[in-house]
């Protein structure tokens, strides 16, 4: 793409303008500031663009080479690590044949200095798969220095895949992700750059973005940050400018066939003034109301819960059915939500995936955790959220399904996934180590989630809100680890939790605990020949307490309750009598059991371990109780329907 | 009109009080292996549920955590209730395929010589002769009507292929929801119209006493696409009637709960009286389509 010379220098001195400006307003430190330009080739499905990239060495040491990510490289051909690890599948999305993406640095130099094309190098931090592409060395000719600035000018083409991970092209709908040459995070001395995986999303430095987008005129634009400018340029394109500073990622949308929608967004307590912006598919356009109020219940829920939302705005793209690929995604500012014109009401995903997509801006956006490495910390958090979220406004029974008499919960749909699982992984993992995509996300997403809930019942409610600002009001905008959460929790709540995540987090297993036993007999009075205590027995208790001739009648209940996983969790034991009597018992949970002894002139008739599902990490409720009378109607009730279903079948399949 | 009469003759000939006997024939073999599978699922829950208290609270409300934990730590009892399920099936096939020479030889005999019934006293012997001497062929005819189910499903994919090229990579989904419709329409009509050629294959076949079975099934192929507008009007005025009884069954379902024993006795009874219907509307569609064919 050739450019005026005179366009070019105005962009310099543009960007050396903004770099000044990057100002003492910014929440984050600035290590980045990218200025790009970028146009949109529909016609080869491609953008190219041209960067400004400024990067702050915040180490104590001399930086001696940098490291970018080549995300769109992933899809470069079928041996790069993505590909080999999804074998071109992604969340149920296969990639289509011959639709391949990359992205090309045609040139790198450093601004007002030497060219580094010659020197680029692509490296393979992960798994040493010389075929992978995605991250990029440069060897620089001189160390920047602690504290110093590089400025590197790139040119760069990138032709985008057919969507079906995230990134690229769906008919007229595109979505631009991942999709300039970003620089790593340098951290602890080293460079954390790592490759595009199956299972991981990403990670990079707060900063400042200013992109000038040019595309068909046709084209309605969404993008990262608000738009400050917008420029007809009279050959059948428009150029819009959208400006963010304490942002990690840029990304960007365009699809002729997008109906937009701005309505402002203001809360009092906390003070959030935001403009919600929908970019509504055409085809999806009775979907518009479900959108907006779950993206208002999210603005509300997290500003409320965590810290009011800090940026102008906040843009919800909703992809068309053949670009499904690129929904339920976060970027700073902007997400994609998913649904279909046809979802019933009753049917609360589009709410669902709002709401958790939004979130990340807090989880993820705000708090710019390491999503290679710790997946949980935004993917976990984000979800105890999203199900808090959903149970606020949707209802706690039916937060998901609200289908006549068909009520399923957010919360039972998280933990079916853990129920499910292997319990291979621990939560606390390198995300694209991860047995296998299920293990990855029932851990990161489910589990962390339900982790996260049983902290909160343990803990209480009052504690955990806590916990969640001061994480979030001690983090925002920078890069916190699980340590620091851990850190966190334990501070807040006054106790040492280092058990509970140790357990959680680093250990795999399942925590599941049952009532193993549970009995009355009934105590005959003593017959036969007993002989005089002892002196020295005679301050001891009366073996049987019911006299020779009684005609009282006593029971001995006895209550064995089992730990099953290998996690341990302490219990609540309610035990219920035939006189209704309530008796609770705690136990620690460590050993592998417990028996509980009673004498009593009433039957048992239920015991029940943690009878208030306050663990919803137990993997098996019905051991969790144990009715002295079981119940037979049920299995009948259940035996009865599917008979009579059968009988139904009978008649459609017969000859 | 001829529809018509057929439909009315149809079902005044299975409602005749003798020939009722067969419904219940057609029930009771629909029930007992109704009942194995019954006695298999209340054995697979009451193990599953064990002495858990939740299985009292489950009597009256549903709750999905169980659910999913019944999918999770029981996959090997659900795959034997699907295998047994299907087994059942399969057997209840069989059973049909056997009383439909009975029911067939029944009414066509009563065709013949009105009389004959009345004469004899009891429908066992001729039901059950019938039964039996029709069963090979009509096992061969299923076997032949492989080559019609191949024929229609490719024939289907095809269909499928065109109509889902409208709209593969477009956004239109109102087509999309269509296409499906109609695709579902269409897979209905293939697998009713099969059936309806086997009903008129298997009339003929007793009507004639044919022991070409494959000829009959040819010929009737060509005979029903020849008389397409009847013998599909007859078809969908009787599958009409099945419908409605099939709403009535549903309705019934969604409105008793099941909560008590005493509701699921009545459930139970109410759902094997909506059962028995169904038994007795396939012998109206089996006659309805007989005094068609026979009137030709």
């Amino acid at each position: 793409m050739r450019r005026p010379l005179l366009l070019g220098v105005v962009m310099l001195w543009g960007f050396l303008l903004l770099c000044e400006a990057v100002s003492a307003l910014s929440q984050s430190k600035p290590i980045v500031v990218y200025k790009i330009q970028v146009q949109l080739i529909p016609e080869e499905k491609a953008v190219r663009g041209r960067e400004v990239l400024s990067w702050l060495n915040d180490s104590q040491v001399p930086v001696s080479e940098l490291q970018f990510h080549l995300y769109l490289n992933a899809f470069k051909n079928n041996r790069s690590t993505f590909m080999r690890e999804s074998g071109g599948s992604h969340r149920g999305f296969r990639a289509s044949d011959k639709t391949w993406g990359f992205i090309d640095v045609n040139r790198i130099q450093v601004v007002g200095g030497v060219d580094l094309t010659a020197v680029m190098e692509y490296i393979q931090p992960d798994d040493n798969n010389t075929d992978d592409r995605t991250v990029m060395r440069l060897l620089l000719p001189e160390a920047v220095p602690p504290q110093g600035k590089i400025t590197l000018e790139i040119d760069f083409y990138a032709k985008l895949p057919k969507v079906f991970a995230r990134s690229g092209y769906g008919g007229d709908f595109y979505m631009v992700a991942q999709w300039f040459p970003k620089i790593g995070v340098f951290q602890g001395e080293k460079w954390n750059c790592h490759q595009y995986h199956q299972e991981s999303e990403f990670f990079a430095d707060y900063g400042v973005y200013e992109v000038e987008i040019t595309v068909p005129a046709e084209f309605v634009v969404g993008a990262t940050g608000p738009r400050i400018q917008e420029i007809e340029n009279g050959d059948g394109t428009k150029t819009y400018t959208h400006y963010q500073e304490d942002v990690h990622d840029f990304a960007w949308t365009a699809c002729p066939d997008f109906v937009e929608f701005r309505e402002a967004y203001s809360l009092s307590d906390p003070v959030v003034k935001t403009e919600m912006i929908l970019l509504v598919h055409r085809s999806h356009l009775n979907l518009k109301e479900r959108y907006l109020s779950s993206l208002r219940n999210g603005l509300e829920f997290y500003s409320q819960n965590y810290g009011a939302y800090p940026y102008t705005t906040v843009t919800l793209v909703d992809p068309p059915i053949n670009a499904t690929g690129a929904g339920g995604m976060e970027y700073p500012t902007l997400f994609t939500s998913m649904g279909v014109s046809f979802i019933p009401q009753g049917v609360l995903m589009p709410e669902m995936v709002t709401i958790h997509e939004f979130g990340h801006g807090y989880w993820y956006g705000i708090i710019g955790t390491n999503e290679f490495e710790e997946a949980w910390l935004d993917e976990g958090i984000n979800t105890y959220s999203e199900m808090k979220a959903m149970a606020q406004y949707y209802g706690e029974d039916q937060s998901l399904i609200n289908l006549g008499p068909l009520k399923i919960s957010d919360l039972v749909l998280q933990r079916s996934r853990v129920i499910a699982s292997a319990a291979l992984d621990p939560i606390l993992k390198n995300s694209w180590e991860f047995y296998s995509p299920a293990s990855y996300s029932s851990s990161v997403y489910s589990k962390a989630g339900l982790v996260l809930i049983t902290l909160e019942n343990y803990l209480g409610e009052e504690i955990m809100a806590r916990i969640m600002k001061t994480f979030y009001e001690r983090w925002k905008f920078k890069h916190p680890r699980s340590e620091d959460f851990f850190t966190v929790a334990s501070e807040v709540s006054g106790q040492d939790l280092q058990w509970f995540f140790d357990q959680f987090f680093r250990s795999q297993g399942q925590l599941d605990y049952a009532i193993r036993t549970a009995r009355s007999i009934e105590i005959n009075p003593p017959e036969g020949v007993f002989p005089e205590r002892a002196a020295w027995e005679q301050n001891l208790p009366a073996p049987e307490i019911l006299s020779p001739g009684t005609q009282e009648r006593l029971y001995k209940t006895e209550v064995t309750v089992e730990r099953k996983g290998e996690w341990v969790f302490p219990q609540n034991v309610l035990l219920i009598f035939a006189n209704g009597e309530e008796v609770w018992e705690h136990w620690d949970g460590k050993a592998r059991w417990k028996r509980f002894v009673y004498q009593k002139p009433f039957r048992l008739k239920s015991a029940h371990i943690d009878p208030d599902r306050r663990i919803v990490l137990d993997v098996n409720y019905l051991n969790n109780s144990y009715a002295i009378k079981s119940n037979k109607n049920t299995p009948r009730k259940w035996a009865l329907s599917l008979m009579l279903k059968l009988q139904q079948l009978f008649s459609f399949v017969s000859l | 009109m001829k529809i018509w009469k057929s439909f009315l003759s149809g079902i005044k000939l299975a409602a005749l009080r003798r020939h009722l006997k067969m419904a219940l024939v057609l029930w009771g073999f629909n029930f007992i292996l109704g009942l194995v599978f019954y006695f298999l699922a209340a054995d697979f829950f009451s193990r599953a549920l064990g002495n858990s208290a939740l299985a009292e609270g489950l009597q009256r409300k549903m709750d999905f955590n169980v659910i999913f934990e019944l999918v999770a730590h029981h996959a090997e009892g659900l795959r034997t209730l699907r295998e047994a399920a299907l087994l059942l099936m399969a057997l209840f096939f069989l059973v049909s395929v056997f009383l439909n020479g009975g029911i067939l030889h029944i009414f066509t005999a009563a065709g013949r010589e009105p009389g004959f019934m009345g004469e004899r006293g009891r429908l066992a012997p001729d039901f059950f002769q019938g039964a039996g001497k029709y069963f090979g062929r009509f096992c061969r005819l299923c076997l032949y009507s492989l080559l019609l189910w191949v024929t229609f499903i490719f024939l289907f994919l095809i269909i499928s292929e065109i109509l889902g090229s409208l709209y593969t990579g477009g956004t239109n989904e109102r087509l999309m929801v269509l296409i499906f419709i109609i695709e579902a329409a269409i897979a209905l009509f293939f697998w009713f119209f099969i059936k309806m050629i086997l009903d008129y294959t298997q009339i003929k076949i007793v009507l004639e006493d044919s022991r070409f079975v494959f000829r009959s099934f040819l010929q009737m192929i060509a005979w029903v696409l020849s008389h397409l507008g009847k013998t599909l009007g007859l078809y969908y005025l009787l599958l009409l009637l099945g419908l409605a009884w099939m709403l009535g069954e549903w309705g019934w379902e969604a409105v008793i709960p099941m909560s008590s024993p005493a509701l699921m006795i009545i459930f139970f009874l109410v759902g094997q009286i909506f059962i028995a219907g169904r038994c007795w509307l396939r012998m109206a569609v089996l006659a309805g389509q007989l005094d068609l064919y026979s009137s030709r």
